[in-house]
């Protein structure tokens, strides 16, 4: 439904996006996810055909909107955007905002549309309200239903929830996620939380400096990272150094015996905090820590540890039970990410 | 009764005494409408008074839409393109301001003129003929107007175009999305986002218009500014000058308010963040004709004058040796430094009360106070002659009265504060407010005495806006006309005097070192713009 190849863009002399491709079926959302800067935004808008690519092609349901030779005004391309700042026209209040892409129906046709998205997005008794007059909440449901109201084959949402806290956030999410699913269209979004890309999303594209790294469902990039920085991006917060020094893989905590590779002389072991356990004293992998700093959460504490001599490198444990001074930690190596190097 | 009421009750006391005295001359210039009409008033009313009406209203409505199209297509062209010389236009487009009207209709007048170098070529080579004047006649209605607008459309482009920088660029695109296209994004978009804007700049490009007077009478034509002065100097009918000078006011009063009431709808949306806008590169021979557009009205509102008083200065340029030169540039000096710093001193008092005070009452009185730049310096100069009038019908006070009037420059100082006290009063507010609340806080818990805190902290915040203040206004007196003539002592001349009085002779060459010297000087004011990234 939606297809990426090779997209290549240059802004202001820089290089902002690298060969990129990508797809997602009709009715699908993806999350666009990264770091700031790594070009999420900027590929979101060459869709949206705000930028020209000086390579690449893009498909929308078997229609070419960007090739060689061949770019669809914005105004053409039957693609919703919802800005980040919502970009709501702040001298006409919500009726008109909505409407403001339906001036070629019929005046019967635009009420019924009008009505369809003020009754979709809640939002009945706002119509004759000011953008100023709204809830940050209130601001991105006029914004969607300004979007979708023009009925486009595609929809593409940047950072929807940077504007929220914590608490909000949520709510927030679910909200614009069952809305989405009652209005059944194909949606791209642009996040740099892994947490809107796990509630929002089916698939999920990670990009690194204007690259794609991988593509995938949230599962099959969390089993398989394509390399440690998607590996720490899905949620491997640990990376830890190990050489193989005759026969023995020795890391910064001392010898891992456990470990079995014949990749190289070094590897990166990237893994979730819950991927390491409390060991008893004489268990053959256990290596000795220090405490560095107790954090409690929900389940336990998240800990700080520390080789017994030395700081430079820090490895976080899940815990159930609070330590105190040195204890031995074992690595459950099915959830470790190895990666030569 | 407590200290704190005691202090609160003399700063209240000092601000209304402020506050009344700067509006005394507006006030009474008001009083004029209602006053008894004199013998000459119901011929003036049915003979005059419908010609000032009609010439001013036309003059209005040409300036208005003159200045629109010079200010606004430069600002849009330069905020879409980016092209060579792109960056240098937005100050050289307001250079304009430097020039006062009159200055630049003399400059105007001695190329298209006759006898002008240009016209004697054409005819002499080409036998092109059009009349005492070359293209069309200058002295006319459509002359003024297009004096006008080449010398006020910088504050439709200043206005316009800081506008265009907060219009968020999202609209843009979220509207070409929604299927608009460029004329649709422009008229249901971006006017609607301008308007306050333009509503707002027309307004200040009116109240130069209605206090003009140096152009409209060297060009011959009948306003309302002139028919004060024929009022004042020619039928010598004081009270008819009052009239028709609190009908002026009245039209002020209607410009003031709606440049006040747009004002806070710019800067509420300049106040909006959003990432900055791309401009579209482009070059080769769409680069050109963009280029030649967005210079026109620099070439013709400063360029084509400015070179001409310049050619005509190097004949004259004898004349600042004569002895009286010194004389003219120590009075205009005194005059403008001397209104400058009592201005910039006020200023800072209205500043000091306004903060202590913190109410919204006094805040409306000090807006009352410092809205002299929306009042014509006629109507002003004849509001400070009727204060004085009255003064002199008291028997205790009519010598010290008269003595004011014809031996001291007093009464010119005072209304050059009242019309001109609102540069210096926006400046040290907006420096004022450049001071963060949290620095000044900081600096008060530190537990540092006053005047440490005001030497250290206030002090170094509000220099460059107290200096900016004073020179604007000094600069503003400096080329001030209608105020100057009607108020100054006897012999008492100044730059702009001399000038516009050559110029009224038609001695043409003679006016242009005085007016070169001017606009020099219109150079600061436009530096500190720069300086204060304004432009």
């Amino acid at each position: 439904m939606l297809q990426v190849s090779n997209i290549g863009l240059r802004l202001g002399g820089q290089e902002i996006l690298h060969d990129v491709s990508l797809g997602l079926k009709k009715g699908g959302t993806l999350a666009l996810v990264g770091e700031s800067g790594c070009g999420k935004t900027s590929l979101l808008r060459v869709i949206a055909g705000l930028e020209h690519p000086y390579s690449g092609s893009i498909v929308v349901n078997d229609r070419q909107l960007n090739a060689a030779g061949v770019y669809v005004e914005p105004a053409n391309r039957g693609v919703g955007l919802v800005f980040q700042d919502f970009a709501l026209f702040p001298h006409i209040n919500v009726r008109r905002n909505i409407l403001f892409g339906l001036n070629r129906l019929s005046s019967q046709e635009q009420n019924d549309r009008l009505s369809a998205m003020l009754s979709l997005f809640q939002l009945e008794g706002l119509a004759n309200r000011y953008p100023h007059q709204l809830s940050g909440g209130q601001q991105q449901r006029v914004a969607m239903a300004r979007a979708l109201a023009p009925k486009p084959d595609l929809l593409l949402l940047d950072e929807p929830f940077s504007g929220y806290d914590v608490l909000l956030r949520d709510s927030v999410r679910r909200e614009l996620r069952e809305l989405l699913d009652k209005a059944g269209i194909t949606t791209v979004l642009v996040t740099h939380d892994l947490q809107d890309a796990l509630v929002m999303a089916d698939e999920v594209c990670i990009m690194q400096n204007g690259r794609v790294l991988q593509q995938g469902t949230v599962m099959q990039l969390a089993q398989h990272p394509v390399n440690d920085y998607v590996a720490r991006f899905m949620g491997g917060v640990n990376s830890l150094k190990v050489q193989c020094i005759e026969g023995q893989w020795i890391s910064a905590f001392g010898p891992l015996p456990g470990l079995s590779l014949k990749l190289a002389k070094e590897a990166l072991l990237v893994f979730p905090p819950d991927a390491l356990r409390l060991a008893v004293a004489g268990e053959p992998d256990a290596f000795k820590v220090r405490i560095g700093r107790l954090m409690p959460d929900q389940h336990g504490y998240l800990v700080w540890c520390m080789p017994e001599t030395g700081s430079e490198s820090t490895i976080s444990a899940k815990l159930t039970e609070a330590p105190s001074g040195s204890i031995q930690l074992s690595l459950l190596y099915d959830k470790v990410h190895v990666f030569p190097l | 009764m407590p200290e704190a009421r005691k202090g609160n009750y003399f700063r209240w006391s000092l601000l209304l005494l402020l506050v009344l005295l700067l509006v005394a001359p507006a006030l009474a210039a008001l009083s004029g409408l209602f006053g008894q009409a004199g013998e000459h008033w119901p011929l003036l009313r049915s003979t005059l008074l419908p010609v000032y009406f009609q010439n001013t209203l036309v003059i209005a409505a040409g300036v208005i839409l003159l200045s629109l199209i010079l200010g606004i297509v430069p600002a849009v062209l330069l905020h879409r393109y980016s092209f060579p010389g792109s960056g240098i236009l937005p100050l050289l487009l307001v250079l304009p301001l430097a020039i006062p009207a009159y200055i630049n209709g003399m400059a105007y007048h001695a190329l298209l003129d006759y006898a002008s170098p240009l016209y004697v070529f054409l005819r002499q080579n080409f036998g092109f003929q059009s009349g005492p004047y070359l293209l069309f006649n200058l002295h006319s209605n459509l002359g003024v107007i297009l004096v006008f607008s080449l010398s006020y459309y910088p504050y439709v482009f200043l206005l316009t175009r800081a506008s265009l920088e907060a219009f968020n660029p999202s609209y843009d695109e979220a509207a070409r999305l929604l299927g608009a296209g460029q004329s649709r994004v422009f008229l249901r978009l971006l006017l609607p986002h301008l308007r306050p804007a333009i509503v707002a700049s027309l307004a200040l490009v009116l109240m130069e218009v209605l206090n003009d007077y140096g152009l409209v009478r060297f060009f011959g034509v009948e306003t309302f500014t002139t028919g004060i002065f024929n009022a004042w100097f020619v039928l010598r009918d004081s009270t008819a000058a009052f009239r028709l000078a609190g009908l002026l006011l009245l039209f002020a009063f209607l410009l003031f308010f709606a440049e006040k009431w747009q004002r806070p709808q710019i800067a509420t949306r300049q106040r909006l963040t959003h990432r900055p806008h791309r401009r579209l590169n482009i070059s080769g021979l769409p680069a050109v004709a963009i280029l030649l557009i967005s210079t026109f009205p620099f070439v013709f509102g400063f360029a084509v004058p400015a070179l001409q008083l310049a050619a005509m200065s190097v004949k004259a340029w004898s004349l600042i040796t004569r002895p009286d030169f010194g004389e003219l540039m120590t009075n205009s000096l005194i005059l403008a430094f001397g209104a400058g710093a009592l201005a910039t001193i006020l200023a800072l008092l209205l500043l000091t009360l306004s903060r202590k005070l913190q109410s919204r009452i006094s805040g409306f009185l000090i807006l009352f106070a410092t809205a002299g730049y929306a009042l014509p310096g006629a109507v002003i100069a004849i509001g400070m002659l009727m204060l004085v009038n009255t003064m002199a019908f008291n028997p205790v006070m009519s010598a010290f009265a008269g003595w004011l009037l014809t031996a001291t420059i007093a009464v010119l100082m005072y209304a050059y504060v009242a019309r001109f006290i609102t540069a210096s009063w926006n400046s040290v507010e907006s420096g004022a407010g450049a001071l963060g609340r949290s620095q000044l806080e900081a600096a008060r818990l530190s537990g540092a005495p006053s005047w440490l805190v005001f030497s250290d902290i206030v002090w170094p915040a509000l220099k460059p806006s107290v200096f900016a203040g004073f020179v604007m206004v000094s600069m503003d007196v400096l080329k001030e006309l209608p105020l100057t003539l009607l108020l100054r002592p006897f012999n008492f001349d100044t730059l702009a005097i001399r000038a516009f009085e050559y110029a009224a002779d038609e001695r043409l060459a003679e006016a242009s070192p005085y007016a070169l010297l001017i606009v020099v000087a219109g150079f600061l004011p436009v530096w500190i713009m720069r300086k204060n990234k304004m432009i």
